[in-house]
């Protein structure tokens, strides 16, 4: 079963993505920032990660960019979740090396849905 | 130019009369006297000072006992006692109306033949008529008319108690010097008639001052600049927070060619400039086809706004061109505050709204156990109402970003048959399930147009979700693409409630609904359709409606064909 990290300061919100994909039959890890989630994709590996935008101590897009430059953990697919919907931003995740951009508010069969194609459309690991 | 003329003309005359007076060939004495009552009549203009004057002259150098001048009022007929000598009663300033006229009195019989009389008894010559205002006792009299070339102007009377005492001497005398009197006659009414014509043109130009301080005081007391041009290009005027506005200090303008007053601006921004009065210049040059034309240029951190309207004379013909600037840099920022605080608060409702919005999903798919009927029912209500302020915060942050300008399009080549399709395919249910028809119209070969997409799937979904929402159950609702001769054209037709004349322009305007029972029942922003109508408008297209009011609207707007890069970002 794909092991998913969810990294979003937002407790409400990290609880209804973890609920969700738990509920989907995922396995699922959490980060509370930007800082946690560079360390536990380097300590867990995971085969994909949902990263919220705004974060204390290092944005999402400056821990996606981080984890792009590590070799270890730079084809793990990243997906941007952000309340802002601006093509700027957008970019800016895209820049990062994010894989797609999410906006919020989604509902969690949509965002299961997309997980499910992201990790399909994956060349599969070994 | 006209007192010229006249001390010209008084020249002339001096001369003429010099040689007259020695035609005549008087004796020495009187030809003193007669230059005596020359000088006189040159004295002033006052005429009834130069009359009075003359008259005592020549009543002197005859030795009369009583003299008159009487001068006709063209516009009574009557004849004026304008000067006297030995009269009782002086004369009233400006002569007094006697009730001689042509035919009356000696007087009015020297007017009518335009002959003198020498009358050596004037109680035996019928001609005589005393004037009961001035009776007086003379036997004789010797009365001449006052004639110039054209007319008899008056008539010159002396008087004298001794009966036959005029003689051909005295009357020779007499006509020579009333020439003269005729000559100040005339210089006097030249002179009226030139005075007249300078206290005219003084008016006018009193006037024209009075309006020039008024215009110049408006132009120095409002806050916008202003500038006009004379039709060929060159500065006519420029107030002083023009000067302010464009950084020109006290650099000389007038007369200078227009490009002068945005020689302070940046070089792109002087482009931009001189492309508008290029257009100006080169618009059709009636008055009913005039737009005026704004541009906006960036100076620093100044932000200006310069309208330009071409300018035409009564005869409609082109006569300039009239500039007015506006510092907006503050009104920008202003708008630049309001946008980023609605940007903010937009963003922050989105974070709970994913809340509400993902738990009541969770709860409504049964990850939790069972939802009976009542509970279902309720939570749908909590979702259609996080959706609904789901879609207003996402108009609310299109409208700022339209605003700001800060709208990016992601122009491709689109077929928009086949997104209308793709639009009408993701509505379908929702419009069966309210009891309307859908058809598409679409004519064959309508090319590809340059647009974005995702911008263009909006604007379908505004104009065919107010179709479906004011539509009554039974209607119809049609989307047509048409080829036109330079743009496609999209129109969404509904058999609605339709919108009355008087808020047909009005619903473009943010937060507008209609009072409507079936408007009041639908949920809805009131941004959907300025929104849409931004947005045609970046792709350079145009948004409007054709609507009857109880019988539908239609919806139409067009997309070019030949994209023109509207808006850079």
């Amino acid at each position: 079963m794909a092991k998913i990290l969810v990294a979003e300061d937002e407790k409400d919100i990290r609880e209804l993505i973890v609920f969700s994909l738990t509920f989907a039959g995922f396995e699922v890890l959490m980060a509370v920032d930007g800082e946690d989630a560079v360390q536990k994709t380097l300590e867990n590996q995971p085969d994909l990660i949902m990263m919220d935008v705004r974060m204390p101590r290092m944005t999402g897009y400056e821990a996606c960019a981080k984890i792009k430059d590590m070799p270890e953990t730079k084809d793990i697919p990243v997906v941007m979740l952000s309340a802002k919907g601006q093509e700027a931003e957008i970019q800016t995740g895209l820049n990062a090396g994010a894989y797609e951009y999410i906006l919020k508010p989604f509902a969690p069969d949509e965002l299961i849905q997309r997980v499910r194609d992201i990790l399909g459309s994956l060349p599969q690991a070994e | 130019m006209r007192s010229h003329n006249l001390e010209h003309r008084i020249r002339e005359l001096q001369t003429q009369v010099k040689e007259h007076g020695e035609r005549v060939l008087l004796p020495d004495d009187q030809v003193h006297l007669l230059y005596q009552i020359i000088q006189e009549t040159y004295k002033s203009f006052d005429l009834d000072a130069v009359l009075n004057r003359t008259l005592i002259r020549i009543s002197h150098a005859l030795q009369a006992d009583r003299g008159s001048i009487l001068l006709l009022d063209p516009d009574s007929g009557y004849l004026e006692h304008r000067a006297a000598v030995a009269r009782a009663q002086t004369l009233p300033k400006g002569g007094k109306r006697t009730h001689f006229r042509r035919g009356v009195g000696l007087a009015g019989w020297v007017l009518e033949h335009n002959e003198p009389a020498l009358l050596p008894s004037i109680d035996d010559d019928p001609r005589w008529e005393p004037d009961p205002g001035s009776p007086h006792d003379s036997q004789s009299a010797l009365a001449l008319p006052l004639a110039s070339e054209r007319e008899v102007l008056g008539v010159m009377l002396l008087f004298h108690d001794e009966r036959g005492y005029f003689h051909q001497e005295h009357l020779a005398f007499a006509e020579a010097a009333a020439k003269h009197i005729v000559t100040a006659i005339e210089n006097t009414e030249m002179f009226r008639l030139v005075r007249e014509q300078a206290d005219r043109l003084g008016a006018m130009l009193r006037r024209q001052r009075q309006i020039n301080a008024q215009h110049v005081a408006i132009l120095s007391a409002i806050a916008d600049g202003v500038a006009v041009s004379d039709e060929d290009g060159q500065i006519a005027v420029v107030n002083d927070a023009a000067r302010r506005i464009l950084r020109l200090g006290a650099v000389e303008l007038d007369g200078q060619p227009l490009s002068t007053l945005f020689a302070a601006l940046p070089e792109a921004e002087q482009e931009v400039v001189s492309e508008a009065l290029a257009r100006v210049r080169a618009h059709p040059r009636r008055r009913e086809q005039l737009i005026p034309l704004s541009v906006t240029v960036h100076h620093d951190d100044q932000i200006i706004q310069a309208a330009f309207m071409p300018m035409f004379d009564e005869r409609r013909i082109y006569a300039g061109i009239v500039i007015v600037f506006r510092d907006i840099t503050r009104d920008r920022e202003i708008a630049q505050a309001k946008n980023d605080f609605v940007s903010v608060v937009a963003h922050e409702l989105r974070t709970p709204m994913t809340s509400i919005k993902g738990y009541t999903d969770l709860i409504l798919q049964g990850a939790l156990g069972e939802v009976n009927d009542e509970q279902r029912h309720f939570l749908k209500i909590v979702k259609a109402n996080v959706d609904r302020l789901s879609e207003l915060v996402g108009d609310l942050l299109d409208t700022a970003r339209i605003e700001a300008g800060r709208i990016r399009l992601e122009i491709e080549p689109i077929q928009v048959t086949s997104i209308v399709g793709e639009v009408c395919d993701s509505l379908a249910e929702t419009i069966r399930e309210r009891g309307l028809e859908l058809a598409i119209e679409a004519d064959p070969d309508v090319p590809t147009v340059q647009a974005d997409r995702n911008r263009l799937i909006q604007i379908l979904m505004n104009l065919l979700s107010n179709a479906y929402r004011y539509t009554p159950s039974g209607g119809s609702i049609t989307v047509s693409v048409r080829l036109t001769d330079d743009a496609v054209l999209v129109a969404v037709t509904d058999t609605g409630i339709g919108i009355a004349p008087e808020d047909q322009e009005r619903i473009f305007e943010r937060f507008h609904r209609v009072d409507h029972e079936l408007v009041n029942r639908q949920t809805g922003t009131g941004l959907g359709l300025p929104i849409a109508r931004s947005l045609v408008e970046l792709h350079g297209g145009r948004l409007w409606l054709e609507s009857e009011f109880g019988v539908g609207s239609t919806f139409c707007f067009t997309l070019p064909i030949q994209h023109v890069d509207v808006h850079p970002v």
